[in-house]
């Protein structure tokens, strides 16, 4: 039995290979080359991420941390304990790091004790400290810095040997605080030594605790509640020094604190207003009881007046009777009749007075002398009896305040009872006090930009990577399907006949995708194999350079190989097959016929009365619509890359020239009170500082939820703060930096949250504000302290175009500078800067082989038309005049447009990168940039060109004379 | 030689054009073919000789009529039901060769054998080409006659049913082609191939067992020639 026959067909492919070497070769290259760069960044990123990840266990990542403003005592971290994590003390303390000796300080260094229970450092190089002086940091700052192991640096000026370099897992990205907009592994060090060098080490210690969970969540929603839920227990606890861990109980208790204080305070001041308004009527009483006695005294006194004068008056009357009775006067008067009746005469004054004249003169002046004292007597009597009413009445009103008190006390007295419960339960607390402390940092491991930046970055890589793959592969698919194309056009007949014959459609379709599958497949291998190998050990070094990251272990990358390998050569052949079975749909006799057009009768276009050759290039474009449409898309492409090459640093340097217009002033002070240890208000003399106030919320909605927002809060005709119109209660101005990024314009509403609760606010946009550099809303200093609940007039530090000098340090919680505001682009420059110019060469490179690829493939499809003009006896000038100008101008055309294109391509790429970042600048093209983007693309061209005229030189003019029929 | 009637054409019309382009290149065209036989279709530019040669070789259609072959009517069948039939039934010979350029001449053979389950064996087809020692040669490096060789050899592998020849000859020079046209009369007899010539070269037609004269589209002469002579004996 005979075998059956396989397709002979595919014995023209190494021919046809060996015959257009050089083209396949340039395709092969240029897909080798970007599938092993992205099999590279694949495989070392996910190496990479695989050693991060392994770390995790191997040197025993937190959970998250936080901080504590005061050392918390056992019983507050017993209580933390209790939450369901374990804690670890992890203190730490900056100091000034002095790298070269040079007596400036270089860089902030975190200096820990070795940690050897949770984050453990991975040992790059050297070891960790034994014994004291001796210290061990971070191996990328130590790069940066030219630091090796052995070499000394100084922390506060004291002198330490560098022992080893280290990778710290919960410092991959060297990020001083989570709230930073980059990270700094410029002048940002961690560094460990042991416990008796961190102790005699001084500088401030901050009270810092990483913890682990006690049962691990179970995934990433599960850590996010679990973080949450214990953010808050372990500020409630903190806050109620252990009491309580509900926040909401603990709200309610700090309710019914305030409750029970005002409680108390009220019916203390009751009590002692009536104590007061008692003391007042004891003293009334007093003094009433005083005069009572005197009024007593001299009523005594005057009664013994009183009974004296009526002795006198019995004395003046036993003696005055007798001589009445012997004169024998007065018969009829009443005393006459006493008389008669021999009683003794009741006299009057009256009686006397009548009498007197009728007494004896010694008798008159008794008697004068007696009634004078006797009304003496009773004008005082009158007097005494009057002072007396009075006291009764005052004793009276007395005893009716006095009725009142009571009537008060009495009332008074539940309200006592009550606040003596309360007292009772203040009481309590009173155990917890010495235990409150206050929660000044949480991060959870999720949250932390030290841990995830550097894998998130990675996978931004890979994403950007796997972009620009597809879009060559696309390009490079368009490329091979155009080639295929002309030759099917060139092989019309054979394919005729073979149709004619019994091959199928699909066989025939079979046969050209192969070529183009065959070298895809080809250049994914070779790919693969310099991805694992060379090519990954660049893209770890770049790495490297950006991030400290821990030693990796290669892995095989099912992933890498679908992204680079699988989906490349599917888009190779969806893209092929597609373009190829269109132009295979003729029949047999059209191919036959060589008649391999849709439109059955197709006419020629009018072209407008120009001159012979301008037409003839009109033809010559229109006959290559599709190979230019090709070539424009590759150049697009490479403009996109040549842009980011371009523009990443141009974006940078224009960021730093700009940086101080971004700034909002040059020194931003945020002091940890406003008052001084005396309860002062902190004053300055600089006389540009103006107050103002600043917090952070964080934001709640899409591209960045969790975006630290500022919020300024100016004071009336601030200087530093241009605003014509104030916006009113509950609006804001956003700045122009967070109403890009967030895309906020004005009327529309934004609510941000506060860190570490639920609580959010919400705020109306009143309009935007010109300050690029900073994600921030603005509003009057009042109403800054009305919507944080903050006294009137409260701020919270400086803003100053000067440094301010007379405020203690100890004051200061952080100074806002135009270095701090550099850090980002330093960054960025020093991890992807210095790679650009190699990159551009690159992108030249690449654009050499596009160009080269396709304008071959114009050329050859007009090589018969070429030969029958040279047989016609144009000169190779003419020709090239015909078939590169217009190709050129194509190419130029093309890399005008492209740079429009590419600019809006880069803006969304650069937004989408800065969209995972902490803070906003746009992306920047100047028109300088562009210029040189045109050009390098017209350097690529004009390698080519050569070529181009070259191989229009060697079409023989047989080449016409072979194919006419 | 079978006297069945193998191939029908049966009122065949075709026209290409459409208003006062249309050109009526078949009118009724209609005459049977036994199976290996030789036939030479004649007939001037124009007569609609290759046009019909293409309906029979299912790779263009009528406008009205059938062709049949063993009893299947071409008309009925769908685009892949044809190539199924060319391929199986179907040997191919053009006057331009259109050979791969980039493959040999057994290559370019193969791409024939390539179709058929049962190919004839493919060394002592070379050796009856007279391109055995040719073999490894591409098509740029052999002769017109030797190219036209190959291409016959293409077609005649698979051990079609029926061999078209469109104008084999027609860019050969005259020892060339009565080469060609011997080596086709020696396959017709070694395989008993149906073979059907598409030439306006009257000389050929004493060669063939069966002439069909077309002019305007119509058979004007339908000959079984009872007298043919070898292919080495023509003269034109």
């Amino acid at each position: 039995m005979k075998t059956k026959t396989k397709n002979p067909l595919r014995k023209r492919l190494h021919r046809e290979i060996r015959k257009d070497f050089k083209k396949y070769l340039a395709l092969f290259l240029l897909l080798t080359l970007t599938i092993g760069a992205v099999a590279a960044v694949y495989v070392a990123n996910d190496s990479m991420e695989a050693a991060l990840a392994d770390g995790f266990e191997l040197y025993d990542v937190e959970d998250g941390h936080f901080e504590l403003k005061d050392e918390p005592t056992d019983e507050l971290l017993s209580d933390f304990s209790a939450t369901g994590i374990t804690l670890y003390e992890q203190h730490y303390k900056d100091f000034d790091e002095d790298a070269d000796g040079d007596g400036e300080s270089d860089a902030v260094i975190r200096t820990f004790k070795v940690r050897k229970e949770v984050n453990r450092a991975c040992i790059m190089s050297g070891r960790l400290p034994e014994r004291e002086g001796e210290i061990a940091i971070d191996r990328m700052h130590a790069d940066n810095n030219g630091i090796t192991v052995g070499s000394s640096i100084s922390l506060n000026g004291e002198p330490l040997e560098v022992v080893g370099l280290l990778a710290f897992a919960d410092y991959s990205t060297l990020y001083k605080s989570n709230m930073d907009t980059m990270f700094d592994a410029l002048t940002f060090n961690i560094g460990v030594v042991t416990p008796e060098q961190y102790d005699v080490l001084d500088s401030p210690e901050v009270c810092q605790y990483a913890f682990k969970y006690d049962v691990p969540p179970s995934d990433d929603n599960e850590q996010k509640e679990m973080s949450d839920e214990l953010v808050k227990k372990l500020g409630t606890l903190a806050a109620t020094g252990g009491m309580l861990d509900d926040p909401d109980e603990a709200e309610a208790l700090a309710d019914r604190i305030d409750e029970w204080t005002d409680l108390i305070d009220d019916v203390k001041a009751k009590g002692d207003e009536l104590t007061a308004r008692k003391d007042e009527l004891e003293a009334e009483a007093d003094v009433l009881e005083a005069e009572g006695d005197e009024l007593k005294e001299e009523g005594e006194k005057l009664e013994a007046e009183g009974t004296e004068l009526a002795r006198e008056q019995q004395r003046i009357m036993a003696s005055v009777e007798p001589m009445l009775v012997q004169m024998g006067i007065m018969p009829g008067t009443d005393a006459a009749r006493d008389v008669t009746a021999g009683a003794t005469p009741q006299l009057d004054e009256d009686a006397i007075k009548q009498l007197l004249p009728y007494l004896p003169e010694s008798v008159q002046a008794e008697v004068r002398d007696m009634t004078s004292r006797g009304e003496a007597l009773q004008k005082k009597a009158d007097d005494l009896q009057a002072r007396g009413d009075e006291l009764q009445a005052r004793a009276d009103d007395l005893q009716a305040r006095g009725d009142a008190l009571q009537a008060d006390a009495d009332d008074l007295q539940p309200l006592i009872d009550e606040a003596e419960a309360a007292g009772d339960e203040l009481k309590k607390l009173e155990p917890y006090e010495e235990h409150q402390n206050e929660l000044t940092d949480y991060v959870p491991e999720y949250l932390n930009q030290a841990i995830h930046f550097a894998p998130n970055d990675m996978g931004s890589d890979k994403s950007m990577c796997e972009v620009l793959l597809i879009v060559l592969v696309i390009v490079l698919a368009f490329v091979f399907a155009i080639t295929a194309s002309n030759t099917i056009v060139n092989e019309a007949g054979v394919i005729g006949t073979l149709r004619a014959s019994g091959y199928t459609k699909d066989e025939m379709l079979r046969h050209y995708v192969t070529m183009p599958l065959m070298v895809t497949f080809a250049a994914a291998v070779m790919g693969n194999v310099l991805g694992y190998s060379v090519l990954k050990n660049v893209v770890v070094m770049m790495y490297y350079n950006s991030y400290s990251l821990p030693a990796y272990v290669t892995r095989w990358n099912a992933d890498a190989l679908l992204r680079t390998t699988i989906i490349p050569i599917l888009i190779m052949v969806a893209v092929n097959f597609t373009v190829l079975k269109v132009k295979l749909r003729f029949s047999p006799l059209q191919f036959l016929r060589k008649n391999l057009s849709s439109k059955k009768n197709k006419k020629a276009m009018r072209l407008p009365d120009l001159k012979f050759m301008t037409r003839f290039r009109i033809r010559v474009f229109l006959q290559n619509v599709p190979g230019y449409l090709v070539l424009f898309a590759g150049i697009g492409f490479v403009d996109v890359l040549l842009g980011f090459a371009i523009g990443l640093p141009a974006t940078l340097s224009n960021y730093q020239d700009h940086v101080t217009d971004y700034l909002l002033v040059d020194y931003q002070y945020v002091l940890k009170g406003t008052e001084d240890k005396d309860g002062n208000e902190i004053v300055t003399s600089e006389p540009s500082a103006e107050k103002y106030s600043i917090t952070t919320l964080e934001a709640t909605s899409d591209p960045h939820v969790g975006e630290k927002i500022t919020v300024y809060g100016y004071v009336d005709d601030s200087r530093y703060f241009d605003v014509n119109e104030s916006p009113a209660r509950g609006e804001v101005l956003v700045s122009e930096a967070y109403a890009d990024k967030f895309s906020l314009r004005a009327g529309q509403s934004v609510s941000l949250k506060e860190e570490y609760s639920d609580k959010t606010y919400d705020f109306v946009i009143k309009d935007t504000y010109d300050l690029p550099g900073t994600l921030a809303v603005l509003l009057p200093n009042d109403e800054f302290n009305r919507t944080f609940d903050l006294d009137e007039g409260s701020f919270t530090g400086f803003l100053s175009a000067n440094k301010i000098t007379d405020i203690d340090e100890d004051v200061i919680a952080t100074v806002v500078t135009l270095d701090d505001a550099l850090k980002i682009s330093n960054q960025l420059d020093h991890s992807m800067g210095s790679f650009m110019g190699y990159f551009e060469v690159i992108c030249v490179l690449m654009a050499v082989i596009i160009i080269y690829l396709l304008t071959k493939i114009i050329i050859e499809r007009s090589a018969v038309s070429i030969s029958m003009v040279k047989v016609l006896g144009y000169t190779n000038e003419e020709i090239n005049s015909l078939y590169v100008r217009i190709t050129s101008i194509v190419v130029i055309v093309s890399a005008i447009i492209g740079t429009f294109i590419c600019r809006g391509v880069l803006v969304t790429m650069w937004a989408n990168v800065m969209y995972g970042l902490n803070g906003w600048f746009r992306f920047y093209l100047g028109p300088g940039d562009t210029v040189e983007m045109v050009i390098m693309v017209l350097i690529a061209y004009f390698i080519v060109v050569f070529f181009d005229m070259r191989r229009i030189r060697r079409i023989p003019m047989t080449e016409a004379l072979k194919n006419v029929e | 030689m079978s006297n069945d009637k193998f191939l029908n054409v049966c009122n065949v019309y075709k026209a290409f054009g459409e208003g006062d382009s249309r050109q009526e290149v078949l009118k009724g065209t209609d005459f049977s073919v036994a199976r290996g036989e030789f036939c030479v279709l004649l007939g001037p530019s124009g007569s609609g000789k290759s046009t019909l040669l293409n309906i029979i070789g299912g790779i263009d259609s009528a406008d009205d009529g059938y062709i049949s072959i063993g009893g299947d009517k071409l008309r009925d069948m769908d685009e892949k039901t044809l190539t199924q039939y060319r391929r199986r039934h179907l040997g191919y010979v053009f006057q331009l060769y259109n050979l791969i350029p980039n493959l040999t001449v057994q290559e370019n053979i193969e791409v024939g054998a390539y179709l058929s389950d049962n190919p004839l064996d493919i060394n002592e087809l070379l050796e009856t080409l007279g391109l055995y020692d040719h073999r490894n040669k591409l098509p740029n490096q052999l002769s017109g006659g030797q190219q036209q060789r190959t291409s016959i050899g293409r077609a005649i592998i698979k051990n079609p049913d029926i061999l078209l020849c469109d104008e084999p000859t027609g860019a050969l020079d005259y020892n060339t082609s009565k080469d060609i046209l011997k080596l086709i009369e020696d396959v017709n007899q070694k395989y008993g191939n149906t073979v059907i010539m598409v030439t306006h070269n009257e000389a050929i037609q004493h060669m063939a067992d069966h002439t069909i004269k077309l002019r305007d589209g119509q058979v004007r002469k339908n000959v079984i020639n009872e007298n043919k002579i070898s292919a080495t004996e023509l003269d034109w």
